[in-house]
C-alpha cells in the first residue's frame, strides 16, 4: 500500500469534513492532492475531471433525479395524506393506533417518495397534531415517526440502493429492489411491536372503527398512489422496462394523478418542483462525480486489499468480521449522509465481504440498513432533526424517548446481517 | 453588481428547470417508442446522458450558490463571529479551489483532450466535448458564488 497518498487522501478528506467543508468538495479535493502524491499536476487535474464525467454519465443514475421529481409531486399532491388515512384503516384497532398509523404511513410513503427525511417531514408534520389532541406524548410520537421513516429507504423503489449498485460497480439494481422489501417491512414491523408494548402500559386508545363505506372510499383514494410501486416494481421485474425508464414512467404517472385526479397540484407548479427536485439530485451528483475520483485513487493505493488484509488479521472469524464492519458503518452513518457514506465506502467494504462469499445484494441492503440508523442518531442524523423540529418537540426530549427504538433497530439490522434468507429469498424466488 | 448573484440565481434555475424537462421527455420518448412504435429509438440514450451532465453540473454549481451541498456543519455552528467567520473564508476557498482546479482547469484541458483526440460518441458521431463542456462551464458559475461569498465575507459587518 502506497501510505504517503493513502495518508495524504484520508487525513485531507477528514479535516475538511470536520471543518464543515461540503462532502463533495472534500472528496475532490482530498482525492486530487492524493494524485498528486504520484502525478504530475496537469494529468492530476484531467484525471479527476475526467473520472468525474465519465462517473456521471450514465443511463442508470438518470433514474435518481426521476424517482426524486416523483416523490416531489406525490409530496405536494395530496398522495401522502391519502397513504395516511389508509394506514389508519389499517392500525386503527392496534393500542397506540395513531403511532401505529404514523410508521405505517411511513413505510408505504417513503417507498412512494424515496425519501427518509421527506417522509418524517410530511408524516410527521400531519401526525403530531392530531396525536397531541388524542392525548398522546409528543416525544414518543417524534421518536416513533424518526426511527421508521428510514424504512421507505430499503423498501423499493429506492435512490439508495441505485447509489449502491453504482458504487459496487453495477450490482442488478431489480435484485437489489427486490431484497429491500423484507428487511424494510421487518423494520416497520419491529417498531411497530414494540409501540405496541409501551402503547399498552400506558394505555393509549385506539381509534374508532370507521364504517364499511367510509373503508371503502379509503381504499379507493389510496388505491392509485399504490398502483405505482406495483406498476414500477412489475415492469422491472418483469423486464419490461429499465430502472430508468420505470422512474420516468414513475414520473408521467404521479403527474397524471397530481394534476388529473387529485387535482392538488397545476402546471405552473411544475417549474418549481422540477427546480427542486433538480437541486437535490445535483447535489448527489457532484458527490457521485467526486467519488469516482475517489475511488479510482483507493484502489490505485491498494487500500481496499489493505483493509481487507488488516482486518483479516485482527480477526478471520467472518462472524467478528461483519460485527467490526458494522461498528465501523454505525459511526460513519451517525456522522455522515447515506448518499457520500455508500459512494466512499462500498469500495472499501464490498470486498472484504466478497472474499468471505458474501452476497454483494445482501451486502448492499446490510450497509443500507445500517447507514439508515445514523440519519435517526446524534450528532448529524437529518431524520432526527427535521423529525424532531415538525413536532415541536425539543431534540434533547427525543434522544431520551427514542433510545429503546435504536434497540430494536440494532436487533433489525443483526438479523438482517446474519440471516441472509431475509434480504435474498425474494430475489432468489423472482428473478 | 449587487444585483449580479440573484441574476445568476436565475440564469441557472431556468436552465437547469428546462434541461429536467428535456431529459423528462426524452426518456419518455425512449420507453414510448419501443412498445408503442415498435421502433425503438437509439439516439435518446445518448441525448438523455448528454443532457444529464448538464443538468446535474449546472445544478451543483446552483446547488453550490444556495449552499445547498451536503456538510457536517457542527463547527461552524457551534463558533461565533470572529472565528466563525474566518472558518467561513476557509470554506469558501476550499470551495473555489476545487472549482478552479478540479472543473475549470482539469474540465478545460480535458476538453482540448477530448477535442484533439476526436473522441465522438457512438451512435450520434458528435463530440465527446458537448458533454463535457458542462464542467468548465459550471466550474465558472460556482467561481462567481465563491467570489461572491467570499466579497461578503470579507467586508466588515455594520455592527
Amino acid at each position: 500500500m502506497d501510505w504517503l497518498a493513502v495518508t495524504v487522501l484520508f487525513g485531507l478528506f477528514f479535516l475538511q469534513l470536520a471543518l464543515g467543508i461540503p462532502i463533495a468538495i472534500s472528496i475532490g479535493l482530498s482525492t486530487l492532492a492524493c494524485i498528486l502524491t504520484f502525478l504530475p499536476f496537469k494529468p492530476s487535474i484531467i484525471l479527476v475531471a475526467q473520472k468525474m464525467a465519465s462517473g456521471l454519465d450514465s443511463f442508470t443514475l438518470l433514474a435518481i433525479p426521476f424517482f426524486v421529481l416523483a416523490g416531489n409531486i406525490m409530496n405536494t399532491g395530496g398522495i401522502a395524506r391519502r397513504l395516511i388515512n389508509f394506514a389508519e384503516l389499517l392500525t386503527g384497532r392496534l393500542p397506540g393506533s395513531l403511532v401505529h398509523c404514523n410508521i405505517m404511513a411511513n413505510m408505504l410513503f417513503g417507498s412512494i417518495s424515496g425519501s427518509a427525511v421527506a417522509s418524517a417531514a410530511a408524516v410527521g408534520g400531519f401526525m403530531s397534531p392530531i396525536q397531541k389532541r388524542q392525548g398522546y406524548s409528543p416525544p414518543f410520537c417524534a421518536a416513533a415517526n424518526i426511527a421508521s421513516c428510514p424504512s421507505g429507504l430499503l423498501i423499493p423503489p429506492s435512490n439508495a440502493l441505485i447509489v449502491f449498485s453504482l458504487a459496487s460497480g453495477g450490482t442488478s439494481i431489480g435484485a437489489l429492489f427486490l431484497a429491500g422489501y423484507l428487511p424494510g417491512i421487518l423494520m416497520g414491523l419491529s417498531l411497530m411491536l414494540l409501540v405496541g408494548l409501551l402503547s399498552l402500559r400506558q394505555k393509549l386508545p385506539t381509534s374508532q372503527r370507521p364504517d364499511l363505506r367510509q373503508a371503502i372510499h379509503i381504499t379507493l383514494q389510496a388505491v392509485p398512489a399504490l398502483l405505482l410501486v406495483i406498476i414500477i416494481m412489475g415492469g422491472i421485474i418483469s423486464g419490461a422496462f429499465t430502472p430508468t425508464e420505470a422512474s420516468a414512467i414513475a414520473v408521467a404517472y404521479s403527474l397524471i394523478l397530481a394534476l388529473l385526479f387529485y387535482r392538488e397540484i397545476g402546471l405552473n407548479d411544475l417549474p418549481r418542483l422540477f427546480l427542486k427536485s433538480a437541486l437535490t439530485t445535483s447535489t448527489i451528483m457532484l458527490l457521485i462525480g467526486a467519488s469516482m475520483g475517489m475511488s479510482w485513487a483507493m484502489t490505485y493505493a491498494d487500500v481496499p486489499y489493505a483493509i481487507s488484509d488488516g482486518m483479516e488479521a485482527l480477526t478471520s472469524n467472518p462472524v467478528g468480521l461483519l460485527l467490526l464492519i458494522n461498528l465501523i458503518l454505525l459511526i460513519v452513518g451517525s456522522f455522515m449522509d447515506l448518499t457520500p457514506a455508500l459512494l466512499v465506502f462500498t469500495p472499501i467494504f464490498l470486498p472484504v465481504a466478497m472474499t468471505m462469499g458474501m452476497n454483494p445484494v445482501h451486502f448492499g441492503i446490510m450497509m443500507t440498513f445500517n447507514l439508515c440508523i445514523g440519519i435517526c442518531t446524534p450528532p448529524v442524523g437529518s431524520a432526527l432533526f427535521v423529525g424532531s423540529s415538525v413536532a415541536n418537540v425539543p431534540v434533547q426530549q427525543v434522544i431520551l424517548t427514542i433510545l429503546p427504538f435504536y434497540l430494536v433497530l440494532f436487533v433489525v439490522l443483526m438479523a438482517v446481517t446474519f440471516v441472509p434468507a431475509i434480504s435474498l429469498c425474494l430475489p432468489e424466488w423472482l428473478l | 453588481m449587487k444585483n449580479l448573484p440573484r441574476q445568476i440565481d436565475k440564469l441557472l434555475a431556468g436552465m437547469v428547470a428546462g434541461l429536467f424537462f428535456l431529459l423528462l421527455s426524452c426518456v419518455l420518448w425512449q420507453v414510448l417508442s419501443r412498445y408503442l412504435l415498435a421502433a425503438p429509438s437509439t439516439f435518446t440514450d445518448e441525448v438523455a446522458r448528454l443532457l444529464f451532465i448538464w443538468s446535474g453540473l449546472l445544478g451543483a454549481a446552483y446547488a453550490a450558490g444556495q449552499k445547498h451541498h451536503l456538510c457536517i456543519d457542527l463547527l461552524p455552528a457551534s463558533l461565533t463571529d470572529p472565528a466563525r467567520r474566518k472558518l467561513l473564508i476557509v470554506i469558501e476557498l476550499c470551495c473555489a479551489a476545487f472549482a478552479l482546479l478540479i472543473l475549470v482547469s482539469g474540465g478545460s484541458l480535458l476538453l482540448i483532450k477530448v477535442i484533439n483526440t476526436g473522441q465522438l460518441t457512438p451512435v450520434l458521431g458528435v463530440s465527446m466535448a458537448f458533454g463535457y463542456a458542462a464542467l468548465p462551464v459550471s466550474g465558472l458559475f460556482m467561481l462567481l458564488y465563491s467570489a461572491n461569498s467570499l466579497a461578503e465575507l470579507l467586508t466588515p459587518s455594520p455592527d
